[in-house]
């Protein structure tokens, strides 16, 4: 199923005048990993930032469901329709693990009566136990944090997933977990996941290859 | 409701950050406290005091018009004492008068005279003494201002409607009932027990009253005991120095009271301990009547019975009104009508001082206090930037990012406003004290000239005028001006409501300028700006 679109999406940077991004073309289907690889200053990460409803395209269109993200609230689109995890994690430093899950429920609005419950429970899931959970971020090692980073993007439940460099941090072992885990979602629930990467193991693992360069996007493997 | 979840939750995560916010809110509203406390205070003081001031209104002599006219016309050296016919006088009708003036809200007539009896002696009273009634008692035309003490001497008070000690409860009625005609009076306890009076016994008192020397009159050719008619009146003839040309024209009237009740007095018999023995100062020996009583066998013109009338005006801006009404009653210009402007000023000025004191103080720290707030929680906000971008990247809006730093900073405030309150009621009254303190000794080094007495040259290169401020003639004008006004020296200061609702508004204010000063800071930018720059 078709969960996002982009339409000849492009890019300008007020000051610099520079196209980093020059009609970017391509569908996102759910039920896949995909991965954006390019070189440094590519692009790849502007793109993640379009896709994620950080930043708005210049030219072009973004369709999340068939609506132009452009139109949508998009905080409301970073609530609900998207998950980002971030290379850096970006969580509430001094709150516990569970307190970033179910602060992120909440902005969501989520209807889950037990919030704390549900978010020990999306902690399990990606490996985090519950003494874990109740530990604040600061006190959590890299790979905890990026699996604390992915039950938070997961939290709100959306149907399309991005991650930036996600295991850009980590060592070998935690990122075989995060790539499994990825994965799995893709494969078994059914989301979309988008990954930013320059790593060879982590595009290893996906279902089509995008390549940036020269701010165009190319298919490179499928 | 997440959003005051996670507010409070924020400022025990960030405790360090919010400790220091927390002191500087604490002290500033614990001396925005202290300083509205005083503030209020005092401004409740001085809107009483200005108003108890402002709402009595005085018929005072016009001493600078009267020494005006004494040092024009002074004699060359020794001292010039006024006689009753150089003081103007304003008699007993007029004041009666004007009572039933429309602007005002209320007037106390009140009055006395000085009296003996040949039915029962007065506690203390010297046989040796004793007045002879035929005999002058002081200056005519000047009662209450010439007493001989152990000469000439009443024995008695009769007093006409002062019943104020009975209300002030240093005076209750023993038995029987108050005078509620005239002729009818009440006697202490004491006094009763030592003469076997009762209740139903009628007394007799006998009293001087005076009347004005006529302008033909020459004391070189008048003789003690001489009788004079006046208005058909007959008068006897008092010289009481020929040399300062002082005479007096006396009548004795005998004022025949039933007694209908008695009190006890709780006063002491002799408020002034240098006046013990002497049977008239003997609180024990008044006599108390009605004012009618006393006026009964008064004739128009004659002094003796001193009657003293305060007048409270329904609105203190009625004065001018007054004053026209009582000038075209007959009040002549050399008084004038005011109000107690200069006891108002002894008394409140420390407290306008203090007033004023707290109000710049509570202005200055505000002022200091909001930018040291304001600058702290700049810095505060600029650290939580990150967390800030994290939760806008999570979908959180910005209203409601402000709306938890809002909450946040309301939480701490209230936090410090209840200790606040607390610490500020405690602080406020020694702070009050030590400020009036010096404000008092201020006002009391300005206000160390002469009170009661005016002096100025005399006429001809002569020794000082001397007049009495506030006593004249036969009556004493309206309650005279508080002659020994002092300083306010004590106030006791207390949190009202109305300064708990201010304060609380101040709070609120402060919390939400420091929020907001945050709040258009962090919402300036958008959160791929922040993280980008974090990471």
């Amino acid at each position: 199923m078709n969960v996002l679109t982009l339409n000849d999406v492009s890019y300008t940077y007020d000051k610099a005048k520079k196209k980093v991004l020059d009609g970017v073309n391509a569908v996102f289907e759910s039920g896949k990993v995909y991965t954006i690889v390019g070189k440094s200053g590519a692009g790849k990460s502007t793109l993640l930032s379009l896709i994620a409803g950080l930043d708005v395209c210049t030219d072009g269109e973004i369709l999340h469901g068939g609506q132009n993200l452009a139109k949508l609230d998009r905080d409301e689109y970073r609530a609900k329709g998207i998950g980002v995890i971030f290379q850096s994690y970006n969580l509430i430093q001094n709150a516990t693990a569970a307190e970033n899950i179910v602060l992120s429920m909440n902005i969501s609005k989520s209807k889950e009566s037990d919030k704390k419950g549900f978010a020990y429970a999306l902690l399990e899931k990606v490996g985090i136990d519950r003494e874990t959970a109740d530990r604040t971020i600061l006190k959590l090692s890299g790979g905890e944090q990026q699996r604390v980073g992915i039950a938070r993007a997961l939290s709100g439940g959306p149907g399309l997933i991005i991650a930036d460099e996600p295991t850009g941090n980590l060592d070998k072992e935690t990122e075989k977990d995060i790539l499994n885990i990825l994965t799995s979602l893709a494969h078994t629930d059914g989301k979309c996941v988008i990954i930013v990467t320059h790593s060879r193991r982590v595009t290893g693992v996906a279902d089509v290859i995008y390549g940036i360069s020269g701010g165009r996007m190319t298919k490179v493997e499928e | 409701m997440y959003i005051i979840q996670n507010a409070f939750a924020n400022i025990l995560r960030n405790r360090g950050r919010n400790i220091l916010l927390a002191i500087i809110i604490l002290a500033i509203i614990t001396t925005s406290v202290t300083a509205l406390i005083i503030n209020n205070t005092s401004a409740a003081v001085i809107e009483d005091y200005q108003f108890r001031f402002s709402s009595e209104a005085f018929i005072q002599l016009d001493i600078d018009r009267l020494t005006s006219s004494a040092s024009n016309g002074g004699s060359a050296g020794g001292n010039r004492v006024f006689s009753s016919a150089s003081i103007p006088q304003m008699d007993a009708e007029l004041q009666l008068m004007l009572t039933d003036s429309a602007f005002l809200k209320e007037s106390l007539a009140t009055g006395s005279v000085r009296g003996n009896s040949g039915d029962i002696r007065a506690i203390d009273q010297n046989d040796e003494d004793e007045t002879d009634p035929s005999q002058p008692q002081g200056i005519p035309g000047a009662g209450g201002m010439a007493f001989r003490i152990g000469g000439d001497m009443s024995n008695f008070q009769l007093l006409g409607d002062q019943w104020e000690s009975f209300t002030e409860g240093v005076r209750s009625l023993e038995s029987g009932r108050f005078p509620e005609t005239d002729n009818e009076c009440v006697l202490s306890v004491d006094l009763a027990e030592a003469n076997g009076v009762e209740i139903g016994n009628v007394i007799h008192f006998t009293a001087l009253l005076s009347a004005g020397l006529p302008e033909d009159f020459d004391v070189n050719e008048a003789e003690d005991g001489d009788v004079m008619e006046v208005n058909g009146i007959d008068y006897t003839v008092s010289v009481l120095n020929r040399d300062f040309g002082i005479a007096g024209l006396n009548r004795e009237v005998t004022y025949e009271l039933t007694v209908t009740g008695l009190y006890y007095d709780l006063n002491d018999a002799y408020e002034n301990e240098m006046l013990s023995g002497y049977a008239y100062f003997n609180n024990r020996n008044e006599v108390l009547t009605t004012l009618g009583t006393l006026l009964q066998p008064r004739q128009s013109g004659e002094s003796g019975v001193q009657v003293n009338v305060r007048y409270f005006l329904a609105d203190p801006a009625y004065i001018g009104n007054f004053e026209a009404e009582a000038r075209e009653k007959g009040l002549s210009d050399a008084f004038l009508v005011t109000t107690d402007e200069r006891s108002y000023n002894t008394i409140v000025k420390p407290v306008v001082e203090l007033k004023k004191i707290s109000l710049i103080f509570m202005f200055v720290v505000l002022g200091l206090g909001a930018v040291i707030l304001l600058l702290l929680t700049s810095i505060s906000i600029r650290e939580r930037k990150y967390e800030i971008g994290v939760l806008r990247a999570m979908g959180m809006k910005k209203s409601k990012v402000a709306l938890g730093l809002w909450c946040e900073m309301l939480a701490i405030t209230a936090v410090c406003l209840a200790i606040g309150l607390g610490a500020g009621a405690v602080l406020s009254q020694p702070v009050s004290d030590m400020i009036l303190v010096s404000q008092v000794e201020a006002a009391q080094e300005q206000n160390s000239a002469p009170g009661g007495f005016m002096t100025v040259p005399g006429g001809g290169g002569g020794g000082p005028v001397r007049i009495q401020g506030s006593q004249m003639g036969g009556a004493r004008i309206g309650g005279g001006f508080t002659a020994n006004a002092q300083p306010l020296d004590e106030m006791t200061v207390s949190l009202d409501i109305a300064t708990l609702f201010q304060i609380i508004g101040i709070a609120l204010a402060l919390a939400t300028a420091a929020a907001l000063a945050g709040v258009t800071k962090i919402t300036k930018y958008e959160p791929i700006k922040i993280l980008m720059e974090r990471n």
